[in-house]
């Protein structure tokens, strides 16, 4: 693995709670008026992965996953 | 050549499915058998009491999908539940009368709402599970009025998404100022003035005596000799834990499981996580219950992770829940314990854009609430988690007020 992953927010599932804004705004915001979060960053480096792992675990609606950015 | 190791895990929700994937993520190369008692696939609950109350079909979303499920070799039985536990021949008894055999079992049965019954004996709906949720909308959807007893997150909640539905909702509780123990006393009063200005008519500081009447016309008697009528009445008076099915067991129970920070109940490869645990403290004797989802979660991983591994590590995250009302959504980080102090460092409560800190007079620093300021919240949580003083938080708010993040 490279240490570099890419971030998917499922339109269909996100409810945009924000909890995944609160564990990492510099990659998560829900804009105001937004139904869905968008990702700031959709590439993140290491030292990002264990929160954005953190977000993705505890979105309730279970509408984030990671890919290895090599994937695509 | 030696069967593979069996998981297996009691309950099938945050906690449990949490706990499943932690214990592949930790290398965990045997079986994991979830047991879950309802009979849809986990969903997220949470979401029970926010949109889904207002809309009047919408279903809760799955927490996973038969693929992901599959791809990670977790079988899940859905309306099978654990009924019994025998700690000597390490069993697991169903509903259906069979016997599941483990190597290592995490109990995350969770909670249910407390019930409370009519002078009649007939139980007052609560809301906890999908089919209390279709209940409650068939009989809101007959209503005009709604009494709902109880002031804690879901009860509110309920009531903000009944006004949505502009059902005329009266809230009854006990407690003056509902919340104010957990999000102190300028947060718990604005956003009870969000429900006062929505039209919620309050009736707090008075317990309930006793209810009376039936559908249609229910009569709830306060302490002061008033009597409240509502077309529906409703119980939102807190959660018990799912541990019935363990009595007798060995396994230690006091208002849930009791465990420690990793997950260990006492009985060998006993592990508890998520809502039905009661972990310790950091000072002794002292046992925490913290029921929400980020918790559970975590937990339910924490544990997964360290049966695979053979280890025991602690879970210490700070402990998260929100709440959402009225197009709000509040984050509190960490605690906040009894007569601890408020202190406004961003923002203004009463604009609904704030971060309040607690700490105690001491000036140990517990906890954050925040509403509208998410961009703020990942600092605060890393100097949480980092146990930082109190100094530290005054110094990111100046930091982070000279240089707003949003
Ligand atoms: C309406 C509502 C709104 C909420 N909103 C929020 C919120 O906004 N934020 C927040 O942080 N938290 C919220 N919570 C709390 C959060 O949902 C819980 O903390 C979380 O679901 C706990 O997860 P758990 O897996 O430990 O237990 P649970 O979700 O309670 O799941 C336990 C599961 O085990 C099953 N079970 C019980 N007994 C047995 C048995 N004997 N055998 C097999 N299975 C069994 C149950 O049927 C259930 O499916 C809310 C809860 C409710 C009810
Ligand atoms: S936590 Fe999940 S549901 Fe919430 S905004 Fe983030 S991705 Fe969307």
């Amino acid at each position: 693995m490279n240490g570099r992953t890419r971030i998917v927010v499922d339109a269909t599932r996100c409810q945009a709670y924000g909890l995944c804004v609160a564990v990492h705004p510099d990659v998560f915001d829900v804009p105001a008026g937004s139904p869905i979060a968008v990702v700031l960053r959709d590439v993140v480096d290491a030292d990002d992965v264990a929160d954005v792992e953190q977000a993705v675990r505890v979105c309730p609606a279970q509408a984030l996953s990671l890919q290895s950015a090599g994937d695509r | 050549m030696t069967p593979p190791r069996a998981a297996v895990i009691a309950g099938a929700s945050a906690a449990g499915l949490a706990a499943a994937d932690g214990l592949r993520d930790g290398g965990w190369t045997g079986t994991i058998t979830v047991l879950g008692e309802e009979r849809r696939p986990p969903y997220d609950r949470t979401m029970l009491s926010k949109g889904l109350l207002v809309q009047p079909a919408a279903q809760p979303l799955p927490l996973r999908t038969p693929e992901q499920l599959a791809e990670r070799g977790i079988d899940l039985q859905v309306g099978h539940a654990a009924r019994g536990l025998d700690i000597d021949r390490r069993l697991v008894v169903t509903g259906d009368g069979g016997v599941l055999p483990y190597d290592a079992l995490i109990l995350a049965t969770g909670s249910r709402p407390r019930t409370m019954t009519t002078v009649d004996g007939l139980p007052l709906p609560g809301l906890g599970t999908v089919e209390d949720l279709e209940l409650l909308r068939d009989l809101v959807d007959a209503a005009r009025t709604v009494t709902l007893i109880g002031t804690g997150f879901i009860s509110l909640e309920i009531a903000a998404a009944l006004r949505a539905r502009h059902v005329q909702v009266t809230v009854l509780g006990a407690d003056t100022l509902p919340l104010a123990g957990c999000l102190g006393d300028q947060v718990a009063r604005w956003l009870w003035d969000q429900h006062r200005t929505h039209g919620v008519d309050g009736h707090l500081g008075r317990k309930v005596i006793s209810v009376g009447g039936g559908p249609g016309d229910f009569l709830v008697h306060l302490e002061d000799g008033s009597v409240h009528h509502g077309d529906v009445a409703l119980a939102g008076i807190g959660v018990v834990p799912c541990d019935e099915w363990l009595i007798g067991s060995g396994v230690r129970r006091r208002g849930g499981v009791l465990c420690d920070a990793a997950g260990r109940t006492g009985v060998p490869d006993v592990w508890a996580a998520g809502d039905l645990a009661r972990t310790d403290g950091e000072s002794p004797g002292q046992t925490l219950g913290f029921g929400h989802w980020t918790n559970a979660v975590e937990q339910g991983r924490n544990v997964g992770l360290n049966v695979a591994r053979g280890e025991a590590n602690a879970y210490h995250g700070p402990r998260t829940f929100w709440t959402e009302q009225y197009g709000h959504t509040i984050r509190s980080i960490g605690t906040r314990e009894p007569g601890d102090l408020d202190e406004t460092v961003e923002g203004d409560v009463a604009s609904g854009e704030f971060v309040v800190l607690h700490h105690g007079r001491d000036g140990t620093w517990h906890g954050v609430t925040a509403c509208r300021r998410d961009r703020a919240l990942r600092g605060y949580r890393r100097l949480l988690l980092a146990r930082a003083p109190l100094a530290d938080a005054h110094a990111l708010a100046r930091q982070q007020l000279s240089s707003p993040t949003s």
